[in-house]
């Protein structure tokens, strides 16, 4: 629009400057071809910046016309692109979170006493549509066997044995040899926290802090 | 006002060539191109003001200055052109003013050149 609004413009005061001209002209027989010379200059001017106009000389004039124009529809195919992408890149996150999650579940599997295990992976994307920029935490839902869901034909399960010694404060030793049951336990638990932590360390080159276990109770 | 100037010399130029023309012809023409030669360049000392206007136009209309001082240089020669044709004839030598009128026409020609070529150029570029 700028550019038609200029050339408009100019073409007004190319006319305006010929007149002038020829009111200057003199009255003689050189008249007619002073006259024709001006209405070649007047093609000139005015041919000039139509062939800069139609031979693309004018890019920048006439992409910033255009552009001007288109911007509103450009703005709105870009919003529309980040949208894709965004969803794109949420469900390149999820499967392939889900993906590394049965991975994971696979391996631990091998760790003794983790019965049930249920990975979850969360994954730190970047920017861009399947880009990775890593794993960002894994938690690891460990389910523990129960000692009484143990087979009978696997032999006899030993009971928890209380042991009482004469004293004064009797209670006091049966909580004691009680504790030691629950420090066994959480010993376990902390054993197979351990291995679950080495296997993903070493195959996930992950870093331990980056690692939960979190442990259930299976039948 | 200066028209009063320019018209005063002008009716005592012709007051003088008409006394002058019935003793001494010769005398007569002379006085006659130096009374046109004065109120020439009266006119051209105020063409400047003009020209400079012109020029502020086309350059505010984005011309190439080079057609514009070409043009101007044309409408020169045709103003000297005419002038020296008129005092030709005043004298009575008609075919000199028309020898001059022809070379002033082949002056225009050739300063017209170069905006000619240009409208062909143009003219070729737009249809290749």
């Amino acid at each position: 629009m700028e550019v038609l609004k200029e050339l408009v413009r100019n073409v007004v005061i190319i006319i305006l400057l010929t007149t002038f001209l020829d009111m200057l002209l003199p009255s003689g027989s050189l008249r007619p071809f002073v006259k024709v010379i001006m209405g070649l200059f007047v093609l000139v001017s005015l041919l000039n910046p139509l062939l800069s106009f139609f031979l693309n000389e004018n890019e920048f004039e006439v992409f910033a016309w255009q552009q001007e124009n288109s911007t509103a529809g450009f703005d709105t195919v870009l919003a529309d692109s980040s949208r894709l992408n965004n969803v794109n890149q949420e469900i390149f996150l999820r499967n392939y979170a889900s993906q590394i999650a049965v991975q994971m579940e696979s391996l631990l599997k091998l760790v003794k006493g983790a019965e049930d295990i249920n990975v979850q992976v969360v994954l730190e994307g970047g920017q861009q549509a399947g880009s990775l920029e890593g794993i960002k935490k894994v938690t690891v839902f460990v389910g523990l066997i129960k000692t009484a869901s143990i087979p009978e034909n696997k032999g006899q399960v030993v009971e928890p044995v209380k042991i009482k010694i004469e004293s004064d404060q009797p209670s006091d030793r049966e909580i004691a040899v009680e504790n030691k049951g629950a420090d066994a336990k959480n010993s376990e638990q902390m054993i197979i926290e351990s291995e679950i932590s080495d296997i993903l360390v070493k195959y996930f080159a992950l870093k331990p802090a980056q690692i939960s276990v979190v442990f259930t109770e299976v039948q | 006002m200066e028209i009063f100037q320019v018209i005063g010399i002008g009716l005592i130029g012709t007051i003088l060539a008409i006394f002058v023309k019935e003793r001494n012809k010769e005398i007569a023409v002379l006085v006659s191109v130096v009374t046109g030669l004065i109120i020439f360049l009266f006119a051209l000392s105020r063409v400047s003001a003009v020209i400079n206007v012109l020029e502020k136009l086309a350059f505010n209309a984005n011309v190439n200055m080079f057609y514009l001082t070409t043009v101007l240089k044309i409408i020169g020669i045709a103003y000297i052109a005419e002038f020296g044709a008129q005092v030709s004839r005043d004298a009575g030598e008609v075919s000199i003013a028309l020898k001059i009128e022809l070379a002033a026409k082949v002056l225009v020609i050739v300063l017209a050149l170069p905006i000619i070529v240009a409208i062909l150029e143009s003219v070729l570029r737009l249809i290749p």
